[in-house]
C-alpha cells in the first residue's frame, strides 16, 4: 500500500512538472537571440512649434510627416514638411460632430492627397489630402467599415483596399474593398493553447496586433501588442511561418467575453519592406508596469528594443535604445528609423542603421 | 489502512491547495491606482476596468491596463 501511495505521488509530480515545462505542441518557430546586437543613443528631434501629449505613430513619405497623438487635447493628428519637419497642419478633430474623429488607431501616408485614418470608434477609415503651399488639410473620403468586423483596431491600405485586423476570433485578418465591405476574410489565431479557442472574441483581444503590408514583396505582418509573435503572411506566393519570441503567446485571463492581460507587454508597431520586418518591442511584465504606477515611479511606455528580421523570419539584428518608443518609420534606402517617444519632450527620436 | 486513507487524503487535499492558491493570485491596487480609474463597464457577469493613459484598448479609449476586478 505504501508503494502504491508513492507511485501514486511520483505520477501526480510527473503530470504538474510535465504540464508546467515549456512545450511546443504547434512546431511554431522559436527565436532568441539575434546574431548581431547594439546599444544605441538615439537622436532626439525637437518639434517646438507643437506640443504632443502621446506621440503613438509617425509615417513618412512624399516628403510629408504624419503624427498621430493617442491622447491629445484637440487634434488626433498633425502634418509636417520632411525632413526639415516644418508644421503644415493639424487635423483629425477629437469629437462627436459628423467631420471630427472619436478615436484615431492608425494613419497611413499614401501620397500627400492620401492620408488614410482609422477611427475604430466610429468603424470608418478616412482618407485626407495635404496642401503643403495652403498649410490646409482637407477630409476627402470617408469608408465606413463592414458591421461584420465588429471593431477594427489596425489596417494597411492595398491597390484595391484595404487589409485590417480581425476581431470575432474566427479568422486573423480581412480583405475590404473601398466600400468597405468584407471581400474575403483568413487565417487563424495561431495560440498552441486550443482550449483558449472556446473564447474566440477574448481570444481575439488577448491577440489584439499591430499589421503592415509591403505591396512589393507581397508580405503581411502581423505583431502581437501581449507576449511576443509574429506572423508573417506573403499574400503572393502564400508563404506563411508563425515565430514565437522567448515571451510566447499573449498572456490573459477572461471574463465573458473579455480579456484582461497579463504576463508581458510586447510589441508596439511593426514596419515591413521588400526586404526586412522592423518592430519595436517592450517586453516589460504588466505586473511591473503596474508596481510602477501605483508607486508613482516614472515608468517607460513604450519599449527600448527595436528588432529586424528577414521576409523569411530569420532574426537579422536588435537594437537596444537609450530611450523608449512607440511607432516607426523606416527609411532602409538611407538607413534611418524615426520613432515616436513619451520618454522627453522631443516626440521624435531617430537612429542610423 | 485508516492512517493509509487518511495520508491519501491529506496528500490530496495538500496538491489542491497549491493548486487554487496558484490560480487565485490577483492583482491589489492602491488608491492611486483607483483614483485614475477612467471606465468601467458591467454586464453579462462582467465587470471591465480601464485605467490610466497608454494605448491598451479598452471600451474604445485607449489605457495603460485593463483589469476584471478590485481586491
Amino acid at each position: 500500500m505504501k508503494n502504491f501511495l508513492y507511485i501514486f505521488y511520483v505520477g501526480i509530480l510527473l503530470v504538474v512538472v510535465a504540464s508546467c515545462s515549456p512545450s511546443n505542441p504547434s512546431g511554431y518557430s522559436r527565436y532568441g537571440a539575434f546574431p548581431e546586437t547594439s546599444e544605441v543613443t538615439v537622436i532626439e528631434n525637437a518639434l517646438d512649434s507643437v506640443y504632443f501629449r502621446y506621440p503613438y505613430r509617425v509615417e513618412i513619405g512624399n516628403g510629408l510627416a504624419v503624427l498621430l497623438d493617442l491622447h491629445n487635447d484637440s487634434h488626433y493628428l498633425y502634418a509636417f514638411t520632411y525632413p526639415d519637419w516644418q508644421p503644415v497642419a493639424s487635423f483629425g478633430k477629437r469629437g462627436e460632430g459628423p467631420e471630427e474623429l472619436l478615436s484615431a488607431d492608425r494613419v497611413r501616408l499614401c501620397s500627400s492627397d492620401s492620408v488614410w485614418v482609422l477611427d475604430a470608434n466610429r468603424m470608418q477609415i478616412t482618407r485626407w489630402a495635404v496642401d503643403v503651399a495652403n498649410r490646409q488639410v482637407s477630409r476627402v473620403e470617408t469608408v465606413s467599415l463592414d458591421k461584420r468586423l465588429l471593431r477594427t483596431l489596425d489596417f494597411c491600405k492595398t491597390t484595391n483596399g484595404f487589409l485590417v485586423d480581425d476581431y470575432t476570433g474566427e479568422y486573423r485578418f480581412h480583405e475590404i474593398g473601398m466600400d468597405g465591405r468584407i471581400i474575403s476574410s483568413m487565417g487563424t489565431i495561431p495560440t498552441e493553447d486550443e482550449e483558449k479557442r472556446k473564447n474566440p472574441m477574448a481570444l481575439a483581444q488577448a491577440w489584439r496586433s499591430f499589421m503592415d503590408y509591403d505591396p512589393q514583396s507581397g508580405t503581411l505582418v502581423i505583431a502581437t501588442q501581449l507576449g511576443e509573435v509574429i506572423e508573417i503572411h506573403n499574400l503572393k506566393t502564400g508563404f506563411h511561418t508563425v515565430l514565437y519570441g522567448p515571451g510566447g503567446e499573449p498572456a490573459f485571463s477572461s471574463q465573458g467575453s473579455e480579456a484582461f492581460p497579463k504576463g508581458i507587454k510586447g510589441y508596439n508597431d511593426v514596419q515591413v519592406t521588400d526586404k526586412h520586418i522592423y518592430v519595436t518591442f517592450d517586453g516589460i511584465a504588466f505586473k511591473e508596469k503596474y508596481r510602477q504606477y501605483e508607486t508613482g515611479e516614472k515608468g517607460l511606455d513604450g519599449g527600448q528594443y527595436l528588432y529586424i528580421f528577414n521576409l523569411q523570419g530569420n532574426p537579422v539584428r536588435s537594437f537596444r535604445l537609450n530611450r523608449s518608443v512607440f511607432g516607426l518609420s523606416v527609411n532602409e534606402k538611407d538607413g534611418i528609423v524615426t520613432c515616436t517617444t513619451t520618454d522627453t519632450d522631443n516626440p521624435i527620436v531617430t537612429l542610423n542603421l | 489502512m485508516k492512517r493509509t486513507l487518511l495520508k491519501f487524503l491529506v496528500g490530496i487535499i495538500s496538491l489542491l491547495g497549491a493548486y487554487f492558491y496558484v490560480q487565485t493570485e490577483k492583482e491589489n491596487l492602491t488608491d492611486l491606482a483607483l483614483d485614475n480609474i477612467e471606465a468601467l463597464a458591467q454586464g453579462e457577469n462582467t465587470n471591465l476596468y480601464c485605467f490610466g493613459e497608454g494605448d491598451i484598448d479598452c471600451k474604445g479609449i485607449k489605457v495603460k491596463k485593463r483589469f476584471d476586478g478590485i481586491r
